[in-house]
C-alpha cells in the first residue's frame, strides 16, 4: 500500500504527460495516415491507418503536376537557410557589441532595436514592400530573406547571452594577442547552444512564414512551400485533401530534421537561461 | 631585460571616481612589486592601464625606452593573470596553454614543444587531455600561469591570482610564482588585497588607498617604518595600535597623555617632538608585553582569538580600542583587565596633520 502511494504521483504524472502527449501528436498522425488516403475515407478519422498506402499524391507532388513543389521546396530551403544564417550573425555580433562595449547612442539603439520587437510584422510590410520595389528584388528571394535578416528579438536575446559572459576571459584573449574580430570569434563557441537554438528558431519561423513570403514573391515557381501549397486550396482549384496533407508532410521534414539534430543544443540554452 | 617605468598615471571613471591619482612608480629588471590595498583602492585599475585594457587620463607608462600608451593588449608584450581563471572551458589544458601561441599564429610542432616544456615546468603534464572543469582551482590557476609564461613577455601582472584558491593551495602556487621570479628575471607587478601575500612575494610593496600611494618601501621598513597612519594600521594582522594624544612638560619631563595611555619620552623624542602638541603614537600588537604591576598601558578584554602558534587579544580602555598579540598560552578571559608594557624604542609617532611618520629614530634598531 505504501509503495503505492508513493508511486502515485509519479503514476499520474505519467498518465498526464501520455495525454498531452496524444493531445499534441493526433493532429500530426492523422495528417501524416491521411495523406495515403483517398478523398472519401479522410474525413473519417477512425481507423486512423489507410487500408492500403496510396503514394500517387506524393508522386502528384514531387513530379509538380499542380504545382511546382520540387523548386517551392528548394526555394523555401534557400530563403530560411540564408536568412537565418545572416539574421544569426547580426543578431550574435551586435548583441556581442550591445553587452561589451560602450559607445554613443548605445541606449537609443537598443531602445530601437527593442521596437522592432513591438512593433508587429503587419504594420511593417507595406512600407516593406515600397522599398523592396525601389529596390526592384521584388519577387526575388532577397525580398524575404532582408526583411527577416535583422531580427530585434536575436539583438536582444544574444545582448542577454552576452552580459552573463565574464569580462576577464575577453581581457585574456586580448592580452594574448588576439584583436577585438578576434577576441569575439574566441568567444563564439563559449556561446554556441544559444547560437544553435536561436538559429533553430529563426530556422522554424522563417520556414513557416506566411505573410512576407505572400506579399513580395508572385510568379509560381519562385513561392515558397507555405504560399505554393495555400495557393492549391485557394480560388477556382479543387484539389483531393491527401494532397494537401502530402504536401503538409513533406514541409514538415526540414524542421523536424534541424530540430533533432540540435535538440541537445536547444536543451543546454534553454536550461542555462533558467539557471540565470 | 627592460624595466618598467610608470609616470604620473591618473584614472577617473564617470561620476569624478579618482581611480589613480598621480601614480609613479619604476620596476627594476626582475624586479616584483606588490601592490597592496583595500578593496577599491585602484590596484585593479593600475593593472588594467598597464595591460592596455584601460585608457589612462594621463601620464605615461615605459617599457624600456617604448612608450606604451595607446598600443592595444596585443602589441604590450605584457602578459597578465587574471583573478577568475580565465581557461575557456570548451577547450582541452594543452589548447588553454597553447591558446596564445595560435593567436599569434606558431607553427602546431612548436605549439606542441613548448606547451609541454611549460607543462612540464608547473608539474601539469599530466593533465594536458584534460577540460577545465575536470581540474581543481589551483591546477586551472596553474594552467592559467602556464599561458602567460608562453606569452614570454616582458613584464608580468598578476590580478590577485590566488585570491580564489584554498589556504594550502595558495601557499603551493605563491612558492611556484616565486621560483618563476626567480627564472624569468622579469619585472612583475603582483596585485593583492591580502597583505601576507604582498609582504611574502614582494621585493618592494607599494601600498594603495583611494588611488594615491602611501608608501613605497621594502616589507621590513613598511612593517617598522609604517609611513602614516593608514599603511600602519593596514599592515600587520591585526595593525598597529594608535593612541591619540597631546604631549605635555612636568618636572619628570615630557609625557605623552592620552586617556588610554600615559609614558614619559626620552630625552631624545622630546626634543624631536617638540613642535607638536597633538600626536599619534603607534605600537604593534606584538610589541606589547603583559606585566603584573605596573605597565603603561591598561584595558579590559574584550574578545580573544586563538590561532596557530599565536593569540590575539582585543581590548577597550574608555574609548580607546587595541590588541595584542603574544606567541605564549594565554590564561586570559574577556573581561578581565590586564597592564602591559613595551620598549621605548618600538613605538612610532605620526603628527595629526595627515597622519605622517615623525622621524626620531629607526624602530627595531638596538
Amino acid at each position: 500500500m505504501l509503495r503505492f502511494r508513493k508511486r502515485l504521483p509519479l503514476f499520474s504524472a505519467t498518465l498526464l504527460l501520455a495525454l498531452l502527449c496524444w493531445i499534441f501528436a493526433f493532429p500530426f498522425l492523422w495528417m501524416f495516415f491521411a495523406s495515403f488516403k483517398p478523398d472519401a475515407a479522410i474525413l473519417i478519422p477512425f481507423p486512423m491507418f489507410p487500408e492500403h498506402f496510396d503514394f500517387s499524391y506524393y508522386r502528384d507532388l514531387l513530379t509538380g503536376k499542380w504545382i511546382p513543389y520540387p523548386r517551392q521546396f528548394l526555394n523555401s530551403l534557400f530563403i530560411s537557410a540564408v536568412e537565418t544564417a545572416l539574421a544569426t550573425a547580426f543578431a550574435c555580433s551586435a548583441g556581442y557589441v550591445f553587452a561589451k562595449f560602450d559607445f554613443r547612442f548605445k541606449k537609443i539603439l537598443f531602445i530601437l532595436a527593442v521596437l522592432v520587437v513591438l512593433i508587429p510584422r503587419q504594420v511593417l510590410v507595406l512600407p516593406l514592400f515600397i522599398w523592396m520595389n525601389k529596390l526592384s528584388l521584388l519577387d526575388t528571394p532577397w525580398s524575404v530573406i532582408l526583411p527577416g535578416a535583422a531580427s530585434g528579438i536575436g539583438i536582444l536575446y544574444f545582448t542577454a547571452i552576452f552580459r552573463r559572459m565574464p569580462d576577464a576571459l575577453l581581457d585574456m584573449a586580448r592580452c594574448e594577442g588576439a584583436n577585438e574580430y578576434r577576441v569575439f570569434f574566441a568567444a563564439l563557441p563559449l556561446v554556441k547552444p544559444a547560437v544553435i537554438a536561436f538559429a533553430l528558431i529563426q530556422f522554424v519561423l522563417c520556414w513557416q512564414d506566411h505573410l512576407i513570403p505572400l506579399v513580395m514573391l508572385s510568379t509560381g515557381s519562385r513561392l515558397t512551400v507555405s504560399i505554393g501549397l495555400s495557393s492549391l486550396n485557394a480560388g477556382n482549384t479543387r484539389v483531393p485533401y491527401g494532397l494537401l496533407l502530402a504536401g503538409c508532410t513533406l514541409t514538415l521534414l526540414p524542421t523536424a530534421l534541424f530540430f533533432a539534430l540540435a535538440y541537445r543544443h536547444f536543451r543546454t540554452a534553454l536550461g542555462r537561461l533558467t539557471e540565470a | 631585460m627592460t624595466s618598467l617605468s610608470i609616470q604620473n598615471l591618473s584614472k577617473t571613471f564617470p561620476g569624478n571616481v579618482h581611480a589613480l591619482k598621480d601614480f609613479s612608480l619604476e620596476i627594476g629588471e626582475g624586479e616584483l612589486v606588490a601592490i597592496v590595498g583595500p578593496s577599491g583602492c585602484g590596484k585593479s585599475t593600475l593593472l588594467r592601464i598597464l595591460a592596455g585594457l584601460e585608457e589612462e587620463n594621463t601620464g605615461t607608462v615605459r617599457l624600456g625606452s617604448r612608450v606604451l600608451n595607446g598600443i592595444p593588449p596585443k602589441d604590450r608584450d605584457i602578459a597578465v593573470v587574471f583573478q577568475s581563471y580565465t581557461l575557456m572551458p570548451h577547450l582541452s589544458v594543452a589548447d588553454n596553454l597553447g591558446f596564445g601561441l595560435k593567436l599569434r599564429g606558431e607553427k602546431k610542432s612548436m605549439r606542441e614543444a613548448k606547451i609541454l616544456e611549460a607543462a612540464k615546468l608547473l608539474n601539469i603534464e599530466g593533465l594536458l587531455q584534460r577540460y577545465p572543469s575536470e581540474i581543481s582551482g589551483g591546477e586551472r590557476q596553474r594552467v592559467a600561469l602556464g599561458r602567460a609564461i608562453l606569452r614570454e613577455p616582458k613584464v608580468f601582472l598578476f590580478d590577485e591570482p590566488l585570491s580564489s584558491l584554498d589556504a594550502q593551495m595558495r601557499l603551493q602556487l605563491r612558492v611556484e610564482i616565486q621560483r618563476l621570479h626567480q627564472r624569468l628575471k622579469v619585472p612583475m607587478i603582483f596585485v593583492t588585497h591580502d597583505q601576507s601575500e604582498a609582504l611574502t612575494l614582494g621585493d618592494r610593496v607599494v601600498v594603495l588607498n583611494q588611488g594615491s600611494i602611501q608608501q613605497i618601501a621594502t616589507p621590513e621598513e613598511l612593517y617598522l617604518r609604517p609611513a602614516n597612519t593608514f599603511t600602519a594600521s593596514f599592515i600587520g594582522s591585526p595593525g598597529m595600535n594608535l593612541f591619540h594624544g597631546s604631549l605635555q612638560t612636568s618636572a619628570a619631563g615630557t609625557h605623552f597623555a592620552s586617556s588610554a595611555l600615559n609614558f614619559l619620552l626620552s630625552a631624545e623624542q622630546a626634543e624631536k617632538l617638540r613642535d607638536h602638541a597633538e600626536i599619534i603614537a603607534g605600537i604593534r600588537p606584538e610589541h606589547l608585553h603583559s606585566v603584573e604591576s605596573g605597565g603603561k598601558l591598561s584595558g579590559k578584554v574584550t574578545a580573544v582569538e586563538k590561532q596557530a602558534g599565536q593569540t590575539g587579544i582585543y581590548l577597550q580602555n574608555d574609548a580607546t580600542s587595541f590588541s595584542v598579540k603574544t606567541i605564549t598560552e594565554p590564561v586570559t578571559k574577556v573581561d578581565e583587565t590586564l597592564k602591559f608594557d613595551f620598549s621605548p624604542r618600538e613605538i612610532v609617532f605620526f603628527n595629526t596633520k595627515g597622519g605622517f611618520l615623525l622621524p626620531i629614530h629607526n624602530v627595531g634598531d638596538k
